[in-house]
């Protein structure tokens, strides 16, 4: 490999991107929303906004606020559900020159693995993230707040699919590696961490809660050194790759997640700032890989120095 | 069908920056600023906005971004001629404070024409155009637009007070309601509307302002039979369509199938601003 074109080139189980660089579920919708905007074949992969099986209205505005450095959201999920997805979304994403990693929600381990089961038949589904961690629906995070659901969760998604599965996990709990460790047991072949973090915010005009949810997840920089820490902790306890999400914005904030243990990453609320953050981030980590003259970006997964 | 209409993104939308002409207190806390950028002052339409990083940078090419505070602002256009536009908005938290330190010759980055913009081929005589606070100045540009495809339109303005009152001199047909009775008719400017919607029934009405006003515009047109297209505002994000944070609710429709509720909440950065009112759930 020429040193002056550092290898981007990642794996994450069965499945490799070529580059690091993801977008996050529920910040770039169905892709289509931004094509005019953002090279999409430029991208690792595209995640996109969760599945599932029955369209959901979401949450009653507002939906969002703006915190110091985040913001705080409480979508609910709304989405076209599995149907009208497979009819009218995946025919875009399935061309839309990178991979594409279908992200979906379930009520139950049945209903999860029954999601699997039927995107099954559809072709251009690189993986699938389970999102057991969604902060703003009832029951939400019941499956990533308990290492036994976790497993069964993702045993049952294991034996209905022979794609890629990848877990995402939450913050919202007391050790974040016990579920990781769970959710490998289970047989997850990539771990995507972390979720948004549960917050609050209230309008003292009003004293009413900021979102009609009351509570909300919290994302943008900053959580990035809390999701920054989850990282680091589980990638001490699981041997599966790991994909960093969490308040990343810039190549350098990507180079930490990656330093600490992560094998890609995804980049979220900062697309809703710029558009383009995902391709800025993939960019400058080529060019710190070539500054460095470091070869491969996968030499620095884990590269953390005592 | 259940499907929502298709997410065609607003033509010729960009992510941009804009240069900083002028800058002018209009009144009280409020700011106008003359922003430099021919595609968009070539391209927008009347309601469409602009989404605006609330940084100003000294120089064009300077990318970094300050990530407090985070997000984009989104601000209606005043007017457009050539290759500058203005946007005018009021000092409310930290964004807005920010952006009025703008100084000239600093650049703005920013994302647009975004949105739809009002519906101005339905009027075809006449229009009635509310405003209220800063949904004013949009008004400012629908006018002139009207105008020139030949739309008489008569321009209905409410304020707080006399302090607060936006654009008159932008107006040549123009009635002042406030709040304190400071200017004009002492009261609410759907009052104005009544008494306007009593004399003639115009081919549209047009409205930007405050949810309150626009509810109640809403209902008035309702309930004479005109037609009204509102200007909304939700907290937006993105601006762009990903986020899906900028919802509002819609009226159940046949479009809607049972147990397919996907379409009840709407978001305003594409399917909107401006919305045919009757489309709303205003409850």
């Amino acid at each position: 490999m020429n040193p002056h074109t550092p290898d981007l080139r990642v794996r994450l189980g069965a499945l490799e991107l070529q580059n690091p660089v993801l977008t996050a579920s529920g910040t770039f919708g169905y892709g289509e929303e931004v094509a005019d905007l953002v090279d999409l074949s430029k991208l690792g992969a595209i995640v996109c906004k969760t599945v599932t099986r029955l369209p959901r209205a979401g949450n009653a505005p507002p939906r969002t606020c703006e915190t110091p450095a985040g913001m705080m959201n409480a979508i609910g999920l709304q989405n076209v559900g599995l149907a009208a997805f497979k009819r009218d979304k995946l025919p875009f994403l399935r061309d839309s020159g990178t991979k594409l990693i279908v992200n979906i929600a379930g009520d139950s381990s049945e209903d999860f693995a029954a999601l699997c089961a039927d995107l099954n038949d559809e072709e251009g589904i690189d993986a699938l993230e389970l999102n057991i961690s969604c902060p703003n629906v009832a029951h939400g995070l019941d499956f990533a707040t308990d290492p036994i659901q976790t497993e069964a969760v993702v045993k049952a998604c294991r034996a209905a699919t022979p794609r890629p599965l990848f877990v995402k996990l939450s913050p919202n709990v007391t050790d974040i590696a016990v579920i990781a460790r769970a959710a490998q047991e289970g047989g997850a072949d990539a771990l995507s961490v972390c979720n948004t973090f549960v917050g609050f915010a209230i309008d003292t005009r009003t004293r009413r809660p900021r979102l009609s949810n009351g509570t909300g997840g919290l994302s943008g920089p900053a959580i990035r050194p809390l999701a920054l820490r989850a990282v680091w902790r589980c990638a001490q306890n699981v041997q599966i790759p790991i994909i960093g999400i969490g308040g990343i914005a810039t190549a350098n904030d990507a180079l930490e997640f990656l330093i600490a243990g992560a094998s890609a990453v995804q980049v979220g609320t900062a697309t809703f700032v710029r558009p383009n953050a995902a391709l800025e981030v993939i960019e400058g980590i080529g060019e710190y890989l070539s500054q460095h003259e470091i070869a491969s970006v996968r030499e620095l997964t884990g590269s953390l120095q005592a | 069908m259940t499907t929502p209409q298709a997410d065609a993104p607003a033509t010729g939308r960009r992510h941009t920056h804009a240069r900083v002409l002028a800058k002018c207190e209009v009144a009280p806390r409020h700011f106008a600023l003359t922003l430099s950028n021919s595609g968009i002052a070539r391209t927008v339409r009347a309601g469409q906005f602009v989404h605006v990083l609330p940084h100003s940078r000294e120089n064009e090419e300077d990318t970094g971004w300050s990530f407090d505070p985070l997000l984009r602002r989104a601000f209606s256009i005043l007017d457009a001629r050539e290759d500058e536009f203005e946007i005018l908005f009021r000092v409310e938290g930290r964004g807005t404070r920010s952006l009025a330190r703008a100084e000239v010759g600093e650049w703005l980055d920013l994302l647009g024409p975004l949105g739809n913009g009002f519906s101005l081929s339905q009027a075809s005589r006449s229009a009635i155009l509310v405003g209220g606070g800063v949904g004013v100045p949009p008004m400012v540009f629908t006018a002139r637009a009207l105008s020139e495809r030949g739309v008489e339109s008569q321009m209905l303005l409410g304020a707080r007070s006399a302090a607060d009152v936006l654009c008159e001199d932008k107006f040549t047909s123009l009635q002042i309601a406030t709040d304190d009775g400071s200017r004009g008719h002492h009261g609410r400017v759907g009052d104005l509307l009544e008494s306007a919607l009593q004399e003639q029934l115009p081919d549209m009405v047009f409205a930007c302002g405050p949810y309150p006003m626009l509810r109640a515009v809403a209902h008035i047109c309702a309930a004479k039979n005109v037609m009204c297209e509102v200007s909304l505002e939700e907290n937006m994000p993105c601006g762009i369509g990903v986020c899906n944070g900028c919802v509002v609710p819609m009226r159940p429709s046949e479009d809607i199938l049972e147990g397919d509720d996907y379409g009840r909440f709407r978001r305003i950065c594409v399917h909107g601003p401006a919305c045919d009112a009757r489309d709303i759930d205003w409850t």
